[in-house]
Order: C-alpha cells, then sequence, then structure tokens
C-alpha cells in the first residue's frame, strides 16, 4: 500500500505535532511506503510523482489530507470525441445539460498507471477535515462487519429495494422510506454496519440528505447530520446521492484557476461526520448523481451500486469493491442507453464515484 | 416528448430546459480533459472482468427506448419556505412518466 500527503501542507491543517503523529502511524503500517509531496497545486504532477513509487505488489493507493492537501483532479469527462457525438446526435442536442457541465473531481489518477485516467489500482482519501483525531480515526478504522444493515431511500426511488437487497448482512436489516424517515425517527441504534442512502444531497449544503414526497409535490428532509451516530466503528457507507462525497468547494466546474479550495469539516458534512466516527468508508459522488426509477431497471448509478455491494458481499474491501465496481460499470456503458448524453452521464458517474477514509 | 403530458402526469412540478449554467473557458481550460470514448471504456477492463471468479449478478440492461426521453429541470410549482430547493433534472418518456433522475 502506498500512503501518500504533503506534511508541510498538512501540518498547516492539522498542526505539526499532530501531522507527526499521523506520519508515525503510517509508518509503522507494515508493507506500506509513504509518499510526502512538497506542497503542488496541480494533481497530474502529483500523481505523475506518486507513479514513480509504484510496484507491481502495490495493492492501492490512501491519500491522507483535503484537496488541499493533496489535489484532485479537476476532470471535464467529456473528451473531444465524446462532445462531437453529443453534437452529431440530433436527439442529444434539445436536452438539458448536465448541472456540473460534466467537471468533477476525481481521485483515481493516483492509481492510474497507463496515463489514461482510468486506474490500474484502487485509490481511497482520508480528509482531514481540520482535524487531527478524524484522521488518526480514520487511519485505524476497522473493516466492515457483514452483520447489520441499514438504509434510507427515496420513495421516488424503488429500484433502490433491488439494490438493498444485495447488501450483505447476517443480523439485523431496516430500509427506511424517505417520506416516513425523518431526522427526528431514525434510531441511531440501528445506524451501522452496511449503510445505504439513496437520497437527494446537495452541493451547498452537506449536512443533510432529503428525499420527496408520496403522494404531494417536494422534497423531505431524510436524513442529517445530527443522526450520524458518535461512534460507527466496523462501517461501510455508499451513498447515491448528489454530492455525497463533495469534501470542499467549490464544486469541480465551479473551480477557477487560482481559487482557494475550502475544505469542509466533520461538522459541515455528513461524509467527513462518518468518517470521525470511525467508518472505514463512505462511498459517494463529488458531482449530481442520476438514478432509474422503476425496480426493474439497471442504468445510470443502479449497476455501480449492485456491483460495489456485491464486491463487499465476495469479501474485496471497500476500496477494492469500489474499484471492482467501477471496472464492471465502464465494461458495461451505456447499459441499454442509447443518447450520446446518457452515454455522458454515465462516464461521469463512473470517474466521479470516490472512497473516503481508508477503504482497506 | 410532449411537455403537456409531462405535466399532466407529474402535477404539482413545473419545468424548464436549457437552463443549466456552463464552465467557464477559464475552468474548461485549467479541466483536464478525457481523451476516450465509450468504446475505451468498455475496452480498457473487458479482459479482467471476463475472466474475473464470482462476478456480480447485475442483471443486464435490455435496450431502451430512450432516443424519446426528454432531459427537463423540475422544480415545486409551491415553493418550500423553510429551505433551499433546487432545481433537479428529470428523464420523461413519450407518455410524460418520469423515467429517471437526479439524485
Amino acid at each position: 500500500m502506498i500512503f501518500v500527503t504533503s506534511s508541510e501542507k498538512l501540518i498547516k491543517n492539522i498542526g505539526h505535532a499532530e501531522t507527526d503523529k499521523v506520519i508515525v502511524y503510517i509508518k509503522s503500517i507494515s508493507d506500506t511506503k509513504l509518499v510526502d509531496l512538497p506542497v503542488m497545486d496541480n494533481a497530474t504532477e502529483a500523481a505523475r510523482q506518486v507513479r514513480s513509487s509504484i510496484e507491481p505488489n502495490t495493492r492501492g493507493i490512501v491519500i491522507v489530507g483535503g484537496y488541499d492537501v493533496v489535489p484532485s483532479l479537476q476532470l471535464n469527462i467529456l473528451s473531444d470525441k465524446l462532445l462531437k457525438e453529443i453534437e452529431d446526435d440530433p436527439e442529444s442536442l434539445g436536452e438539458e445539460w448536465d448541472v456540473d457541465d460534466f467537471i468533477v473531481w476525481s481521485d483515481d489518477i493516483y492509481g492510474d498507471v497507463e496515463g489514461d485516467l482510468l486506474p490500474e489500482l484502487p485509490v481511497s482519501r482520508i480528509p482531514d477535515g481540520k482535524n487531527p483525531l478524524l484522521v488518526l480515526t480514520a487511519l485505524k478504522a476497522s473493516l466492515p462487519k457483514v452483520q447489520d444493515k441499514y438504509g434510507v431511500r427515496n420513495i421516488k426511488r424503488p429500484f433502490a429495494i433491488d439494490v438493498f437487497d444485495k447488501v450483505p448482512f447476517t443480523a439485523s436489516q431496516l430500509l427506511e422510506i424517505s417520506e416516513a424517515c425523518s431526522p427526528k425517527t431514525v434510531k441511531g441504534q440501528s445506524v451501522k454496519g452496511a449503510l445505504y442512502f439513496m437520497l437527494h444531497g446537495h452541493d451547498h449544503d452537506a449536512t443533510r440528505f432529503t428525499g420527496e414526497l408520496g403522494t404531494k409535490t417536494g422534497y423531505f428532509e431524510a436524513f442529517d447530520i445530527y443522526n450520524v451516530p458518535a461512534n460507527c466503528q466496523e462501517t461501510v457507507v455508499f451513498t447515491g446521492c448528489c454530492y455525497g462525497a463533495l469534501i470542499a468547494l467549490p464544486k469541480a466546474d465551479r473551480k477557477e484557476p487560482g481559487m482557494a479550495v475550502r475544505s469542509r469539516t466533520y461538522e459541515q458534512s455528513i461524509a467527513l461526520a462518518f468518517l470521525n466516527a470511525g467508518v472505514n468508508a463512505f462511498i459517494g459522488c463529488t458531482g449530481a448523481h442520476y438514478s432509474p426509477k422503476a425496480q426493474n431497471e439497471n442504468f445510470f448509478g443502479k449497476p455501480m451500486h449492485l456491483s460495489f455491494w456485491s464486491n463487499i458481499q465476495n469479501g474485496k474491501a471497500p476500496a477494492e469493491a469500489l474499484f471492482e465496481a467501477k471496472k464492471e460499470y465502464a465494461t458495461s456503458i451505456p447499459h441499454g442507453l442509447t443518447k450520446a448524453i446518457y452515454k455522458a452521464i454515465e462516464v461521469k458517474i463512473l470517474h466521479q464515484f470516490t472512497c473516503l477514509g481508508l477503504g482497506w | 416528448m410532449d411537455l403537456k403530458k409531462v405535466k399532466e402526469k407529474n402535477p404539482g412540478w413545473q419545468f424548464s430546459q436549457k437552463v443549466s449554467s456552463r464552465a467557464s473557458k477559464t475552468v474548461l481550460n485549467a479541466a483536464t480533459k478525457s481523451e476516450l470514448d465509450i468504446d475505451s471504456y468498455n475496452l480498457k477492463y473487458a479482459a479482467q472482468i471476463k475472466n474475473k471468479k464470482g462476478l456480480t449478478d447485475t442483471p443486464t440492461q435490455p435496450q431502451l427506448n430512450d432516443k424519446t426521453w426528454r432531459m427537463m429541470k423540475k422544480e415545486s410549482v409551491d415553493r418550500p419556505i423553510d429551505s433551499l430547493e433546487d432545481k433537479k433534472t428529470g428523464f420523461y418518456d413519450a407518455e410524460g412518466n418520469e423515467v429517471a433522475s437526479q439524485g
């Protein structure tokens, strides 16, 4: 395993002595290598330096620090070829456009040996959230136990029933529905083990996920940051929520050159709150996510959800399970879709799913 | 796709098209652009997936009739007063049914 950080930058976020503790801990883990980068804001250059340390037996890359410590790649997933396909497709031209203009944050470049922006190794990131305890907690997080499972889904997304059925468990299970479930009704003791959220997320507010109303129109708050238990060990979280893993602002399509990236803290982000509580991994998207409605449909985000849990069921660690799910997803794009712009949405889904936390 | 049908099937929502703002030229220039097409994605891991033991039993999606779908922004007619509501993208079939959505 290769751990990547920039201690010079991490010191500014969590302190000198605290950074030393983190470095000492990483060096104490067997079969690991630490790549300590100089301060840099170019992800391509940072990844090039990491690549030179990758060996045939390297199992994965774990980034330690937020986007301001080790930069994430501001990735425009629309290649010239894909854009031309959209422009040449009369059915695509009249369509609404992706809310992120197909530009997302992606860490996969750190596991990309071949230089094509598709990784050969799993990549995970432990954001510092300006908090040394969060970093150490996340570094020491235990692998999830396949025992209990819990989920909350949007009432208008019954496809998630299929996915939840695939989430492994041996003891308790509970899938709540957004309209009946609200932050007031979530029972903290249920939130552990394998967690699945299929709800709306928001780029401007990472402290809540919302569902929809069944018979009326509108959105309904389903789960908020106060529902994250203080202690949530041996747990893996998978979210099919827009911006669920957006750990900093601005979102990628709004990041102008020279603009500073502002990291979120565990008081500002459900993802970071879960990491602070000890989960092993929080899987989610850095941009808007798309999903089908009907239970029998399997396109947009759903195939990724199914593959991830299937790989967890097969004993993979979360970082590896997401990596395998991405490979399976890439091989099956466009999952029955034919419009060029919908294919581009699937490519975006592939690139924007990310693993936060140790993941191993 | 008939907007009237979408409105009939989805009461309480209002719809708009071509409203998503685009990234600035400076952002587009700064972002790293992929050079991959769909075939590149399909081929990259094909050999590994083909030979993978215990491959997921994910059902294969038959070809969809998505040429008749329309992607639009939707928002509640009665806007919530206690929280912000972002316009979200919905996908509607020829009969006006929502078949997919942002989120």
